[in-house]
């Protein structure tokens, strides 16, 4: 009997995603009982598929609703007439070897860094996006890197591979990885979303090229990208999407923290829901729309306000319950 | 065991490449007795991904790591009837399924037909106490103890349902 139920059992197809899934779960609790939010965690890591360390500022950290001191943590400053000043990423303290660090995968290129961002391209799309060749990665950040290894060009936290401009945006913004390994080929944005200030939306979203690139639009449940289900729904209007778009280049930046303690609790499906822009190029933006009228894009510490009815009559389409 | 009983340690001081180790020995164990339960991938996938965020963070209140597995597995199980649970609320759409298979998908009929004569005959805890019992290999009173039930209880259960597949296997050895 035993046998047979072992035998049985075992004929049921492992997938190829099951570690990941493990490794995420472990995230998510490491990542709660450090003092930060479980759910905005989650995503995070499902998207990151491959996460390194990153002290100093905390990219990750600070997207995750951090409530823990950080050695040279920086938060964002608002500067009035000018807008907010997102901080470049400092560098770890790796003197500190007490303290425990969160991981991102991340480019070091002219000198800035480049994180995983929330906007995504397959394979075969990335190849008509692929410009000049910048240079390929040394997989040479890890928990145990010096700060001298995020000093060197091409450090990375990603392995070796291919980095190349993204025709149509901004290298000092966006720059892109497209290599093989093992026989699987591998593309990636990563972005430069620190050392700005951002006085509009239009600081960030113009930086997307969402305009006269917009293909159509989806969105999912809170719930269902928080369990990594992929139901999506599409925006059936496209005059309230086009709207909707057009406001981003208008919204007004707040600080993460503020906004986030006048909101109360909104990670649910009444507070939150992830938009999906698809453009032409084949990229794919992910955004959060939050309860009141506040917009999330990538890891920055930086809510966007959308005041007009335009949030609205979006909010109102996204209705699946 | 020595080595399990170092990682659970290290674990419980919140080393998580510890407890990823010790975890990715038992996931696909936990995958497929999930399955067992929620009956497709991407329940199943929830449950292991749960089942290792629940584990994580309660692995300080694991007072015997020489038991670490049967907790683990205790962990899933309740994340895998808490998921079904979840469900209970929709009803289920049973495409059919007769009508879509095509020809070269045999195999996996045979597959799925063996696994329901196995498992969709029993109910949930008949399912918790066959898994324990003969895919974990634990002892009657081991699984008694895994379910927090009587040991009377879980005997009464294990028979139950061993007379149930015994009809269902007509006449293969079972025991």
């Amino acid at each position: 009997m035993s046998n047979n139920i072992k035998s049985e059992m075992n004929k049921i197809d492992v997938p190829k995603e099951l570690h990941e899934r493990s490794k995420s779960g472990i995230h998510q609790a490491k990542n709660e009982m450090s003092g930060n939010h479980r759910y905005w965690m989650k995503g995070m890591v499902l998207a990151a598929g491959l996460l390194v360390m990153l002290g100093g500022y905390g990219v990750y950290k600070n997207t995750l609703q951090t409530e823990q001191a950080l050695p040279n943590n920086k938060s964002p400053q608002v500067i009035e007439g000018k807008g907010i000043v997102i901080p470049a990423i400092e560098l770890p303290d790796t003197t500190s070897k007490n303290e425990s660090y969160d991981m991102i995968g991340l480019i070091v290129y002219n000198g800035k860094i480049y994180t995983q961002t929330a906007t995504s391209i397959e394979v075969e799309e990335a190849k008509s996006l692929l410009g000049e060749k910048l240079g390929r990665t040394k997989g040479t950040i890890d928990e145990w890197s010096s700060q001298d290894e995020y000093s060197k060009e091409f450090a990375s936290s990603i392995g070796e591979m291919d980095v190349y401009t993204a025709k149509g945006y901004d290298k000092d913004f966006r720059i892109m990885v497209y290599s093989e390994r093992g026989g699987d080929f591998y593309a990636e944005f990563y972005e430069c979303l620190n050392g700005i200030t951002i006085a509009t939306g239009q600081d960030v979203f113009g930086k997307l090229k969402i305009d006269g690139n917009l293909l159509n639009a989806q969105y999912r449940k809170f719930s269902d990208w928080d369990f990594d289900k992929q139901h999506y729904y599409p925006i059936n209007d496209p005059a309230i999407l086009q709207s909707f778009v057009e406001a981003l280049n208008q919204t007004v930046p707040h600080p993460r923290e503020g906004v986030e303690a006048a909101l109360g609790d909104f990670r649910n499906d009444d507070g939150s829901k992830e938009l999906i822009l698809n453009l032409q190029d084949g990229s794919k933006i992910s955004l959060f729309l939050i309860k009141g009228g506040y917009i999330r894009y990538g890891f920055t510490d930086v809510y966007f306000k959308m005041e007009n009815e335009a949030f609205m009559k979006m909010w109102d389409q996204m209705n699946v319950k | 065991m020595v080595l399990i009983i170092h990682l659970v340690k290290k674990a419980q001081k919140g080393n998580d490449k510890a407890f990823l180790t010790l975890f990715q020995e038992y996931e696909e164990e936990i995958y497929r007795m999930a399955y067992i339960y929620v009956k497709n991938q991407n329940d199943a996938l929830d449950v292991v991904q749960e089942t290792a965020y629940r584990s994580f963070k309660s692995i300080k209140n694991l007072k015997e790591p020489k038991y670490f597995k049967t907790w683990l597995v205790k962990i899933a199980i309740n994340c895998a009837l808490d998921i079904l649970r979840k469900r209970q609320k929709v009803i289920p759409l049973r495409p059919r399924q007769e009508e879509l298979i095509s020809e070269e998908a045999k195999d996996d009929i045979v597959l799925e037909i063996t696994l329901r004569d196995l498992f969709e005959l029993l109910t949930e805890e008949e399912k918790s106490v066959i898994i324990l019992r003969f895919y974990q290999d634990l002892t009657i009173n081991e699984v008694a103890g895994t379910l927090d039930i009587p040991l009377g209880t879980a005997k009464t259960i294990l028979y139950r349902s061993i007379k149930k597949l015994r009809h269902e296997l007509k006449g293969e050895d079972v025991l």
